[in-house]
């Protein structure tokens, strides 16, 4: 099965496992890397941005107006307007919200399924281990886009609808990580001992396999989120996601399509948000998995 | 290597069977009555009476029970019948086949390409460890990551295509027209391939019979490509099925941009749709394909990596 | 180590020769064999070059009695009379003239020296087993024609009778599912095999089609009109009018139908590509109101949302400059002899007070007007495939939450219209010249009647009860000259304006993207007929 396992982890975008400068940066704190630290920059203020959208001064982002259709950047509207005369910047601002709304409500989707059945499978081994890990092998050979594209589809157009497909699809890999390392938790040799002196699952589970865990998972959702931010404006650029007037990256890069060659700058402009924003996940993810929690090696006996 | 083999392809066929349920599922999943919506599609100005809806459930065959219906689906799309499509009530096999072509042009094209760059990056990455080459590659990998494949698109036609008139912007049937596509595919998987590359480099540079075959006195050159080259190459192989799920995902929505006549735009427009069978019929056949491609990779990786045939990989 | 070192030595040489074998091979072109057939026996074929061509659609049978308005549009197949790009009234095409002898009866002249494409000659009994034909298997022809008998007077003359009178028949004519096609070929060929029968008129003969994807000619040159200037064209279906528009920059197409005002500008700025639009506009971009789903059954509701809204704003987004910007279901020039009838005018604040009579009021201050706990909410729909859809959606939506009534956007496929329980508004995209333009035909059809209204037409999407229209058509079977049907037309379009059964916005000219190499293009105002046997390419 370790081939399997490795497969599962190489799901995520890893830097370097093997990295062999992975102690030096444990050591060193998350700043020291310029890069962490950038992504660190980065995933603060977009969380800011979007926690204080509503607040800020800006322009309605649903707010139309006609008459001031597909303007310049000006000082009154810092990035222009669209092709109903809504305030880009706004927009983009107010983008930064609901992404981070749907990314994390995809998050604690997915992360609730997979630690579900992560620690399920891992913990109680025997057959329940053998039949949930036969379904996520199974699942392993859908692409997760792809499938999220069918399940959004079947659920019907809807920024909702797609959290929930994404949700749906983006555990699998997940749980088999999890899985693993409930599993080398399990047995080792202190968890053993407190067994056979009668610990309550529920203790041994709390006390000695859940801090196993923790850090792993902190890394897998850092180093995940954007993926899911990719994953759903996809969607929402495919008009199954969000609808308007929402203000989403991934509806306003499909809403400015026509007009690619007289405006294009309605196109990059999300397209730079959606790129910053991952950017900056995939780089605290990085630094995140080289300080906190060196992914184990499981070697899981089979 | 044999008992390995055997249980591999002793469980293809339990797989197959659940890749088979998963799609069907997926049609059971769909609101809204197919009987209905066939018949909606053929006369768009009535709503179908309900004598009308129950003949064409019949003739559907859903008024069978789910496992029966299910057993039926499944042996049909065994002998390749994969239905047919609400919309252009056209065999969703052979639009299956015919859209496959362009896709797999373009994926493989993207593939070319994203090991073209990848592989002497990564290499040369780990070589020179530290290196504004090393650091140039490292920004690369992680811009490739972060850019989305749908936008990054969008931007190849506004430079190239509407800016500089260098390369067209869209359509099929001519071998420029491959290269904005494929470049919009090829990024992600270019930057997980490099990282990969880089860091099994890094590992194998580091054993103990590369450190003996550079104490030997052996050139840097035949260092890396006689020794390490190899075993670096084999994540590569490993990673087979997680780039084809990259690759396929690109060109789903790269496809619909570019006009690319293939899967991808099958797809979308049948997700958007609810066109079932063909959504049902494709999500079946890429399962499939990934399967069967992780599958090779798995053996080939194991032809080609003494170690995992007889250590820890043995079952 | 069973594998010999040297096979990994070939890893980098290997991946450089895939790389590049797969990006550089030749892929699979335009399929050259089908065209052969029809154009190898013309010498000087290697100097006629093939135009190629972006629509929209390519969606329907080519078959004119299975909805085929594909091969009217790609010069394949001719009706008796066809519309004219410039009076818009019908003018002789295969036909030579046609009178009206009694009520129910007219005699119809049939051009000589007309062949099908399979050589047949295209005589009156040729004409009656088409028209025949079309009736047995075409619903929409059989509603459009009403006809009792089809007799044959001489070689080129016939005579239709029909059941009920028929003012305007030779309007009637132009229904592309009238098109006159060779019966017996075509029924021999059977179902699927169209193209086999070589069963049309026009001035390019089909050779290879697949629906949605392409659809492939080659030149008659036996044509009636004169051998086209080009060997043959090459449709294909580029649904994004982005992309056609590109597509046309780019040079992979000569000519895209339908483009956008922001498209038209690029075209225009872009060397060696210009647009030509149609004189008038002869499309319309409307709401289908729902009066199915309960929501805007109610007329207060209805009317509040149709002040709510400003039409003339949003026909300046999606029309292009020069279309007109008052509209209704009929054609300007029509409306001009309707003094009665106007648009209900953009007025939020009636808007609240008819939504306040029909007793909705923000009762617990959300800024959505509600009733009995429920908040007013409507659906709009629309295709993407036209690009004033979903920019119209947007703008209403923006509109109408001005007056508290919450507007979701359903930007989906075409076919959704189809399904009245998932929208109240429907975004649509239509000809205003139905039945050869005349007036009354067209409000009937509109209103979901025949033509005349003796019955339930086919596209009744919005559930419109037009039961009150009935007796304001009805006596126009009996008038036969244009004023007076233009009163009754005027007459019946009071009532729908009053009972806000729709909501129009604008009358769209078509745009055409050409490159500048194509000579004699007509931007016919239709999209009936994109190309005729005139079009040609310069070198």
């Amino acid at each position: 099965m370790t081939g399997d396992t490795e497969k599962a982890m190489e799901r995520l975008p890893r830097t370097f496992i093997h990295g062999g400068s992975r102690r030096r940066w444990q050591r060193a704190g998350l700043l020291r890397e310029p890069g962490t630290a950038l992504g660190l920059l980065l995933v603060v203020s977009l969380l800011l941005v979007g926690l204080v959208a509503p607040w800020l001064p800006l322009d309605d982002p649903t707010q139309i107006s006609l008459s001031h259709r597909l303007h310049p950047p000006s000082m009154e509207n810092l990035l222009g307007t669209d092709h109903l005369g809504r305030d880009t910047f706004s927009r983009i601002v107010h983008g930064a919200r609901m992404t981070l709304l749907a990314s994390a409500a995809t998050l604690v989707l997915s992360m609730t399924i997979a630690l579900a059945v992560g620690i399920v499978s891992g913990y109680n081994g025997g057959w329940t281990d053998t039949a949930l890990m036969g379904v996520v092998d199974l699942l392993l050979a859908f692409p997760s886009l792809i499938l999220a594209l069918a399940v959004a589809g079947a659920l019907g157009p809807g920024l909702f609808n797609v959290l929930l497909a994404a949700g749906a699809v983006w555990w699998v890999g997940h749980a088999r990580i999890i899985r693993g390392i409930t599993l080398g938790a399990r047995n080792m040799e202190y968890v053993t001992a407190a067994r056979a002196i009668g610990a309550s699952n529920r203790r041994i589970f709390l006390r000695y396999i859940t801090p196993n865990i923790l850090g792993p998972i902190i890394v897998i959702a850092s180093l995940d989120v954007g993926w899911i931010i990719l994953g759903i404006a996809g969607l929402s650029f495919l008009g199954l996601g969000a609808q308007p007037p929402t203000p989403e990256w991934g509806a306003m890069l499909n809403d400015a399509r026509p007009f690619l060659q007289t405006a294009p700058r309605l196109l990059l402009l999300p397209g730079a948000a959606i790129f910053i924003a991952v950017l900056g996940f995939n780089l605290l993810g990085d630094g995140l998995r080289d300080l906190l929690a060196p992914l184990p090696n499981v070697q899981v006996p089979d | 290597m044999g008992a390995y083999l055997f249980r591999r392809l002793v469980t293809l066929p339990l797989m197959l069977l659940g890749i088979s349920a998963v799609s069907f599922a997926l049609l059971n999943l769909a609101p809204g009555d197919p009987a209905e919506m066939v018949l909606r599609q053929r006369n768009p100005a009535e709503t179908p009476s309900s004598a009308a809806v129950a003949a064409m459930r019949a003739e559907l065959g859903l008024d069978a029970p789910l496992p029966k219906q299910y057993a039926r689906w499944m042996f049909r799309a065994l002998a390749g019948d994969m239905g047919r499509s609400y919309v252009t009530e056209r065999p969703v096999a052979a639009q299956l086949a015919r859209r496959t072509i362009p896709t797999v042009l373009l994926t493989a094209a993207a593939l070319g390409l994203a090991l073209l760059v990848a592989v002497p990056m990564g290499i040369l990455s780990a070589q020179r460890r530290g290196s504004a080459v090393d650091a140039i590659a490292r920004l690369a990998a992680l811009v490739g990551a972060a850019a989305p494949s749908y936008a990054l698109a969008f931007g190849l036609i506004i430079l190239f295509a509407v800016r500089l008139s260098w390369l067209p912007a869209l359509g099929y049937g001519s071998a420029v027209q491959v290269v904005l596509p494929a470049i919009a595919v090829s990024l992600a998987p270019m930057a997980q391939l490099m990282r990969l590359i880089r860091a099994s480099m890094l590992e194998t540079l580091g054993q103990d019979y590369i450190r003996t075959a550079r104490a030997k006195g052996l050139s840097d050159k035949t260092v890396v490509i006689g020794h390490t080259l190899r075993n670096a190459l084999l994540p590569v192989i490993g990673a087979t099925g997680v780039n084809l799920g990259y690759l396929l995902s690109g060109a789903v929505i790269v496809e619909t941009i570019f006009s690319w006549p293939g899967l991808g735009q099958l797809i979308v427009g049948a997700a958007l749709t609810r066109d079932y069978p063909v959504v049902q019929g494709f999500v079946t056949y890429i399962a499939v394909v990934v399967l069967l491609a992780n599958l090779a990779a798995d053996i080939a990786l194991r032809i080609a990596d003494p170690r995992l045939r007889f250590g820890q990989g043995a079952m | 180590m069973t594998v010999p070192r040297s096979i990994f030595r070939l890893v980098p040489v290997l991946l450089i020769v895939i790389g590049s074998a797969l990006t550089a091979c030749a892929m699979p072109g335009v399929p050259t064999a089908e065209r052969e057939s029809a154009s190898a026996a013309v010498p000087d074929d290697q100097e006629r070059s093939i135009l190629k061509s972006g629509v929209i659609w390519l969606d329907s049978p080519l078959d004119p009695v299975e909805g085929g308005y594909v091969a009217t549009q790609s010069g394949m197949s001719e009706t008796l009379f066809r519309l004219s790009g410039t009076t818009l009234s019908p003018e002789p095409w295969l036909a030579t003239e046609a009178t009206q002898v009694d009520s129910l009866t007219w005699r119809i002249g049939i051009r000589q020296g007309v062949k099908f494409h399979n050589g047949n000659m295209m005589d009156a009994q040729a004409v009656k087993a088409s028209l025949e034909r079309a009736i047995r298997l075409s619903p929409a022809a059989a509603d459009t024609l009403s006809v009792d008998t089809i007799t044959v007077e001489d070689g080129q003359t016939l005579t239709i009778k029909t059941t009920v009178p028929q003012p305007t028949l030779p309007g009637l004519l132009i229904l592309p599912a009238l098109a006159i096609t060779d019966a017996a070929a075509a029924d021999a060929a059977g179902e699927g095999n169209f193209i086999a029968a070589r069963a049309l008129t026009g001035p390019y003969i089909p050779t290879s089609y697949v629906q949605k994807e392409y659809l492939y000619s080659v030149a008659n040159d036996d044509y009636w009109g004169g051998t086209p200037p080009l060997a043959g064209i090459d449709h294909v279906a580029i649904p994004d009018t982005n992309a056609r528009e590109l597509a046309l920059q780019a040079g992979d197409i000569d000519v895209a139908v339908n483009v956008s005002p922001a498209g038209a500008q690029a075209i225009n700025a872009h060397p060696g590509t210009h647009t030509q639009t149609s004189g008038v506009g002869t499309s319309l971009v409307l709401w289908w109101v729902n009066f199915e789903r309960g929501t805007l059954a109610d007329p207060l509701v209805r009317r509040a949302v149709a002040h709510a809204i400003d039409r003339e704003s949003i026909a300046g987004l999606v029309a292009p400059p020069g279309s007109g910007s008052f509209a209704e279901l009929l054609l300007p020039e029509v409306l001009t002899s309707c003094p009665g009838v106007s648009a209900p005018a953009y007025d939020p604040d009636e808007a609240r007070n008819l939504l306040a009579q029909a007793g909705y009021t923000d009762s617990n201050g959300d800024g959505i007007v509600d009733k009995a706990g429920q908040p007013l909410e409507i659906i709009i729909g629309g295709y993407p495939e036209r690009f004033q859809l979903p920019i119209m959606a947007e703008a209403a939506q923006a509109m109408l939450a001005e007056v508290g009534i919450n507007a979701e956007v359903l930007i989906t496929e075409w076919s959704v219209v189809k399904e009245p329980a998932a929208w109240d508004l429907f975004g649509w995209y239509n000809t205003i010249v139905q039945g050869g333009g005349d007036p009354v035909y067209n409000i009937s059809k509109f209103a979901g009647l025949k033509g005349d209204a003796s019955g339930s037409g086919t596209n009744n999407y919005g559930q419109y009860d037009a039961s009150r229209l009935v007796d304001i058509i009805a006596p126009s079977v009996s008038v036969a000259d244009l004023e007076g049907r233009k009163a009754i037309a005027c007459e019946a379009l009071a009532v729908i304006t009053e009972e806000a059964a729709f909501l129009p916005v604008a009358h769209v000219n078509h745009v055409y993207g050409t490159s500048d190499q194509v000579t004699d293009f007509e931007a016919h105002p239709t999209s009936h007929y994109f190309f005729n046997h005139r079009i040609g390419l310069s070198e």
